[in-house]
């Protein structure tokens, strides 16, 4: 019999300085990173170059892709013009065997911390991004401690200029940490994670000291490449403590679904989920439509835990019996707030055959 | 109100066929409507294994199969196969599992005589002529030579099932004694009908039924008005089409062509003929009730 082979994930993260690339091997659960700072470029096309140099790695130490059984990449810049240069810096022979699974930092980073233990999740979490004077920072946390958890994950930028802060300074160290005093009161936290090149140079010996001040610090570079290698193994839009909110860029928050009975009850029935970027958000379900040839949808913001209702009528089918139309309906975004809902009527076998006709309903997410 | 029903599982990438009717199914769903529909062919056995081994293999429903498979043994209660299947996805409502299995238990307390000829009636309407015709037969034998309307009836519909292959003289002897059991008209009709058709004589007929049965000159004229309107109403089917252009062919001199659109016709015909002379040993055996099977038994000699 044939031994069961552990699988090996890998993530890439491609941005202007820098390619991570992280391999996670399921069966020793361990992390290999590698770091490539990107001193040249090819055409000044960073990704192109990016995946050259992953490339070569992979050529010099005799990596056979085809030991891997995911490839996700994450990438600093998720514009759909970026994402389309990274398609055509793949070959099409990578594309057919992986396809292409592309994640923003933000997410990176939020799978990365819940694929760890639950000490490292179930309490705030952050993670603190220095380059070019400017501090990116994510937050995960706990938003109800009640008997359902949720979690909560938020990013945002502050100008270290506006805090009289200069990268190189003299008084960096003093200045940073004084900052950081006012910061994590304001967001109290327990573990942090240091990334970027900001913290670079052995510079932080008081702010390392305030950081680390009742807290669990680590400083790494790789830390978005092993969010992707980690996705691998699984989506982490819910677990098993409640769900998880992700206010980053590009994610969605809403979910459309619609309401059926369900063992006697009426129940939403979430056909997309949260917790991906509107680009990655895509869902399906099959219905049968019971005296009516209308479908409500129901689009719940998790986030502000509205609900709107959009009812869509199918029309020219063939007149059929109730509960003879099986419809599979297929949800797209084409961007956080909008997209577009297929339907196709799929019959009921050979007793009512499909006809085929897709209906689309676009729509538009208010609140 | 519920509007929607979520489907469970997923489409079969190949259908599942059920061997009465030679419908084809795809989805939890399908399986559910057709056995609802069709609970009379359920009466002394249950569905194939083959559709358990389908709705695992190709439906991915694993769990129900695990549990179908405790419940695929004679000695089990049917109720529980079916409800067990029912309940297990979103398509019907507890209220209509209910009144799906309440009229299962009726049916299954009904008489052997109208078991059967239920089980005909429904392989009448999918075109199985010939096991039919087993079944109603059946039927026949427990009527121990009773008369009435319900031998009647079963003689009627066998009449239909012997004029579908085209075994004319049964089909009019079971006409005119579907008549004599219940005195419907109907069954006087078709077997005024076949003599038309048949026989090719209008008058004749026409004298016949008037001189046999004694009926009355307003009855006849009626026959043959109602004759006459599904006469006229033959002229637009694709059948008469066909024949017409094969006369059309062979009157503008064209007669390979219109050899070759006849000889197409007849394949088609014969297609569509088939499935009423299937017949299927197995299943009509193990349908057979259990108390009918030992009463045999005891009369063997």
């Amino acid at each position: 019999m044939e031994a069961l082979k552990a699988r090996k994930f890998v993530g890439i993260d491609l941005s202007e300085e820098a390619v991570q690339l992280s391999i996670y091997d399921e069966g020793t659960e361990q992390m290999s990173e590698e770091y490539f700072p990107l001193t040249e470029t090819v055409d000044g096309d960073y990704l192109q170059s990016g995946m050259d140099y992953v490339y070569k790695y992979f050529e010099f130490n005799e990596l056979d892709w085809m030991d891997y059984s995911a490839v996700h990449f994450s990438l600093k810049d998720i514009s759909e013009e970026n994402r389309e240069r990274l398609k055509a810096a793949l070959t099409s022979e990578f594309v057919d065997t992986f396809g292409i699974h592309i994640i923003s930092r933000f997410r990176g980073f939020v799978e990365y911390v819940f694929h760890q233990e639950r000490v490292v999740w179930d309490r705030n979490t952050m993670l603190l991004e220095y380059q070019d004077n400017k501090l990116r920072y994510i937050v995960v946390e706990q938003i109800y401690r009640a008997k359902q958890k949720a979690y909560r994950a938020v990013t945002q930028e502050v100008d270290l200029a506006e805090y009289g802060i200069t990268e190189g300074s003299e008084t960096l160290d003093q200045d940073f940490c004084k900052m950081i005093k006012q910061f994590l009161l304001k967001n109290p936290t327990h573990i942090i994670f240091l990334t970027g090149h900001g913290f670079e140079g052995n510079w932080m010996k008081r702010t390392l000291n305030c950081l680390c001040s009742g807290r669990r610090v680590f400083l790494g570079q790789n830390i978005y490449a092993n969010g992707a290698s980690l996705l691998g193994i699984s989506n982490t839009s819910l677990i098993e403590d409640g769900m998880i909110l992700m206010q980053g860029p590009e994610m969605v928050h809403h979910t459309i679904g619609i309401v059926a009975a369900e063992g006697g009850r009426q129940k939403y029935v979430p056909i997309t989920t949260i917790g991906k970027e509107w680009f990655n958000t895509r869902g399906s379900l099959d219905v049968i439509l019971d005296k009516s040839q209308k479908i409500e949808f129901f689009y719940l913001n998790n986030k502000d835990n509205e609900t709107e209702i959009a009812s869509c009528e199918i029309s020219d089918l063939p007149h059929r019996p109730p509960k003879t139309t099986r419809i599979r309906v297929e949800v797209t975004f084409t961007s956080c707030t909008q997209g577009l809902i297929f339907l196709t009527d799929l019959g009921f076998g050979s007793m009512f055959p499909a006809t085929g006709k897709v209906t689309v309903f676009p729509f538009s997410l208010i609140s | 109100m519920r509007e929607t029903i979520v489907c469970i599982g997923q489409i079969g990438k190949k259908p599942y066929r059920f061997p009465q009717t030679e419908v084809s199914v795809s989805s939890y769903e399908e399986i559910c409507c057709y056995l609802s529909q069709h609970m009379i062919f359920y009466l002394y056995t249950l569905p194939d294994d083959d559709i358990l081994v389908y709705m695992k293999e190709e439906l991915g429903l694993e769990k129900l199969y695990r549990q179908l498979v405790k419940l695929d043994s004679p000695e089990k209660d049917q109720m529980k196969y079916f409800a067990t299947l029912f309940r297990e996805g979103n398509y019907f409502t507890e209220e209509e599992i209910r009144g799906i299995l309440d009229r299962y238990r009726a049916l299954k307390n009904e008489s052997y005589i109208k078991q059967y000829k239920k089980i005909g009636d429904m392989l009448l309407k999918y075109n199985k002529a010939t096991m039919a015709i087993q079944n109603y037969e059946e039927a026949i034998k427990h009527l121990h030579g009773e008369e009435g309307p319900e031998a009647g009836s079963i003689y009627h519909n066998r009449g239909i099932a012997y004029a579908r292959l085209f075994r004319f003289e049964d089909a009019k002897i079971d006409f005119v004694k579907a008549y004599q059991n219940n005195g419907d008209e109907t069954s006087l009709f078709h077997y005024y009908c076949l003599m038309v058709f048949h026989d090719g004589d209008l008058s004749g007929a026409t004298q016949e039924v008037k001189s046999s049965f004694h009926v009355s000159d307003l009855l006849l004229e009626s026959f043959e008005e109602k004759l006459s309107n599904m006469m006229e109403e033959q002229q637009y089917t694709d059948d008469a089409a066909r024949y017409r252009k094969i006369v059309y062919l062979n009157v503008n001199d064209r007669e390979e062509d219109a050899r070759h659109y006849f000889e197409t016709m007849v394949r088609q015909q014969q297609k569509a003929f088939r499935p009423q002379l299937e017949s299927d040993e197995k299943w009509v055996v193990t349908n057979v009730p259990v108390r009918y099977n030992m009463v045999q038994t005891e009369n063997t000699p």
